[in-house]
């Protein structure tokens, strides 16, 4: 009886440090393994450097996820090929490194519409979508951490080196599909509807009365500089917001100093909103997410300016 | 400074090695000053009034004793009222005098329940009844009391069962081993499975209106799940560092979730509280001797205090006198025989149980009466149906994911609890091993707060 225990012992001892071998070794190739995997994926980074060209690049938040119907943007180009790049709460300093490293990666791009989210550029860098976690490659990932590293606490490094997305990378072979199914190039497919008004008069306009952060003001510049030296025809986009943000002093202040910036870098804005429908509580999910058929009209409009702005170059 | 789960544990740790390497002879002033120093750190307010709170209890039951009869008696229920006043004002009237500008700053001190139920146990097992013969110096029950590994969320112990007189106990290689087990699996419970799912239950809780039928449904078995969690995953990360001191500490829960009757819920559910419910108000009541009528009636006392000491709002009273109903119903466990009615009879507890909790989530009844009734809407089995039932786990299709490894972490804990209950539990398991390597890839650090050091 003795000799047994002794013998289960040593057995659940070597099983468990087997156990912990393999999160380690896991934990080490987590990085390389995820770009692996979402190369076959229909969104995200790793797609998009498998394609290797796109004409229209979509850079950007949630805004631009839950705002340009990728659908309709191939119906009014099917000669070219869109490609929506979104992560939550995306600032100008991530939307500069993940465009060069898409360009590090031999992505060439034609035309790049970068998404004038006001509400990411008066912040300070911080992560919002550790999902970037999985598509960088370490180089990336390190480069990520020492930009923000002053802000981090011991369980957000951590988090960011050990425990983000694991679960994604771990389920990826067997939710693939699922996910695969409800995008497309990048853009979302889900069909959802829009809210009330009433619903949408009880939410509160997000803050902003912070200014235009420094930090973000200069990878806006670094995004132009490399736009420019890369031959990349560079343009902002602001996504149609509820009247009741649209209208707030505050919002329309800072919206006003981005633009300042724009002007100051020579950098167009695609101004395609004004038709849009601001106080119709159906085009909405909430105070600044479109809906599905705010998305449609949305891309309707925007991909009407492009055209025209094509045309008046011809 | 706030209270979070891997301060706690590394403070403790520290003062594990230090206890060990430097105490042994002056243990209990070495627990007091850690204690301290823990209480200052977390809630330095409130340490002058706890510290004057132990004085004056301890000296008014040392009165008490000197006397025998009436006096005894009455000196004893001025130290009662003296613990229940700070209690009931701390607990109650901060909330009814909510608003007022002289209540602005008032905030309710770090384990008052706890300490409270401590010091009441103190002064009837000395002073009232003197049931307990042995004196206890000012520095013992001022240990017993301020402990600060159980003064977040308990265990409620007994000061007969602590050891003190600096009888310093070196622990074994095997209790040593133990006990780490038991924090690791206290850490697998609350920072794998209970955080994760206080995303998902905060937010279907608080959207329970748009949510389809089928969440609220998922949702209240994960609340259950959760609660478990949270508050069974601190007790043993608190009773395995207590245990490593070479203190001795009663377990907190016993597989609640395996009980066949909502009595033998109250006997696996939060041990300490039950018991000393059970021995300072049910019994004294008369207990069960004293016929059907009165036993039911003191059963719904109890479980009418134990809701009312959770909080001022009704919805601890309706969920304590939902337990009691069916506490009062609850058949003898001997009586279930049949396998089939044994497997009925977990769920039905189960159930009762799940249901309770939503009570205990909404201070307001008429909230947690609305999400009751919607649980009884059609069913959408729709693709969107149940992609809007999984994404509040993280807003985005990584919700999936989340899912995904909340069903599998619930699932391991299940089917090692499930032998723990059968008694199939292999002496040498790799339990351990699986919750290490599960806490390191998927357990959510950060402010990690438990639900029960709220009361």
């Amino acid at each position: 009886m003795e000799i047994e225990l002794g013998k289960d012992r040593n057995m659940s001892i070597r099983v468990g440090k087997v156990l912990i071998l393999i999160c380690i070794c896991f934990l080490m190739i987590k990085t390389l393994y995820s770009n692996f995997l979402f190369r076959n994926s229909t969104y995200g980074m790793p797609a998009l450097i498998e394609k290797g060209h796109v004409d229209q690049l979509f850079l950007g938040s949630s805004m631009f996820r839950q705002g340009i119907d990728i659908q309709t943007l191939n119906e009014y180009f099917p000669e070219k090929e869109n490609y929506v790049l979104a992560y939550n709460g995306n600032q100008p300093i991530w939307e500069y490194y993940q465009l060069k490293y898409l360009l590090e990666n031999d992505v060439s791009i034609d035309d790049l519409y970068i998404d004038m989210y006001v509400y990411s550029a008066i912040e300070n860098p911080q992560l919002h979508d550790e999902k970037m976690f999985l598509e960088f490659d370490f180089k990336y990932k390190r480069d990520i951490y020492l930009c923000i590293k002053d802000s981090l606490t011991i369980t957000d490094t951590w988090h960011m080196w050990v425990g983000s997305c694991n679960e994604m990378v771990a389920f990826w072979p067997i939710y693939k599909d699922v996910i695969n199914s409800q995008f497309e190039n990048g853009g979302t497919k889900t069909s959802n509807t829009g809210t009330s008004k009433q619903v949408l008069d009880e939410m509160h306009v997000p803050d902003l009365s912070s200014n235009i952060n420094e930090t973000q003001y200069l990878y806006l510049k670094k995004i132009v500089d490399i736009a420019k030296s890369n031959d990349i025809n560079l343009v902002f986009v602001e996504t149609p917001k509820y009247v009741k943000v649209n209208e707030d002093k505050f919002y329309i202040e800072k919206m006003s100093m981005y633009r300042d910036v724009l002007e100051e870098m020579e950098i167009q804005e695609l101004n395609s909103i004004d038709m849009f429908e601001y106080a119709d509580a159906s085009n909405y999910i909430d105070l600044i997410h479109l809906s599905e058929k705010g998305r449609k009209k949305f891309t309707s409009l925007i991909s009407d300016a492009i055209l025209a702005s094509e045309d008046n170059d011809i | 400074m706030t209270f979070n789960l891997i301060f706690f544990i590394c403070f403790s740790f520290i003062s594990i090695i230090l206890y060990h390497l430097l105490a042994k002879n002056y243990s209990d002033i070495f627990l007091l000053i850690i204690s301290a120093i823990f209480y200052l750190l977390i809630d330095y307010r409130h340490a002058l009034l706890f510290a004057v709170s132990i004085v004056i209890s301890y000296y008014l039951t040392e009165y008490a004793s000197s006397f025998s009869g009436r006096r005894r008696k009455i000196v004893s229920w001025l130290a009662i009222i003296f613990v229940i006043s700070v209690l009931v004002f701390y607990k109650f009237f901060i909330n009814v005098f909510d608003g007022f500008d002289f209540m602005a700053d008032v905030i309710m001190p770090l384990g008052i329940s706890y300490f409270s139920f401590k010091m009441i146990s103190y002064i009837v097992d000395i002073g009232l009844t003197g049931k307990i013969g042995k004196k206890y110096s000012l520095l013992e029950y001022a240990v017993y009391i301020s402990l600060f590994l159980q003064i977040v969320s308990g265990p409620i112990t007994r000061i007969s069962d602590f050891e003190f007189s600096n009888s310093y106990h070196k622990i074994s290689k095997d209790e040593l081993v133990e006990n780490i087990r038991l924090v690791i699996s206290g850490m697998f419970k609350k920072l794998v499975i209970a955080e994760r799912l206080a995303v998902y239950t905060d937010y279907c809780f608080n959207n329970y209106m748009t949510m389809p039928t089928i969440a609220l449904w998922m949702n209240m078995f994960f609340f259950s799940v959760q609660i478990y969690c949270d508050f069974c995953g601190y007790s043993e990360i608190a009773i395995g560092i207590t245990r490593l001191f070479g203190l001795r500490c009663g377990n907190n829960f016993d597989l609640p979730y395996f009980s066949l009757t909502i009595k033998e819920f109250w006997n696996r559910w939060h041990i300490s509280l039950s018991h000393w419910l059970r021995d300072y108000i049910y019994i004294p009541l008369g207990g069960s001797r004293t016929g059907k009528w009165q036993r039911i009636r003191n059963t719904m006392i109890v479980f009418g205090v134990s809701g009312i000491w959770h909080g001022n709002t009704w919805n601890y009273l309706v969920w304590g006198v939902w337990h009691g109903i069916f506490q009062s119903l609850s058949p003898k466990k001997e009586y279930i025989k049949h396998q089939f009615g044994k497997v009925l009879c977990y769920i039905g507890t189960l159930v009762i149980v799940a249901v309770g909790w939503i009570f205990f989530y909404y201070a307001n009844v008429k909230d947690a009466f609305t999400y009751i009734r919607n649980m009884w809407r059609q069913f959408d089995l729709s693709v969107n149906g149940i992609i809007a039932t999984i994404m509040p786990f993280t807003q985005d299709y990584a919700c999936f994911a989340h899912f995904g490894i909340v069903c599998i972490m619930v699932l391991i804990l299940y089917s090692y609890e499930w032998c723990k209950y059968q008694k199939r539990e292999k002496e040498y398991s790799i339990e351990t091993y699986v919750y290490i390597v599960s806490i390191i890839l998927f357990g959510i650090f950060g402010q990690n707060n438990f639900i029960y050091a709220n009361f």
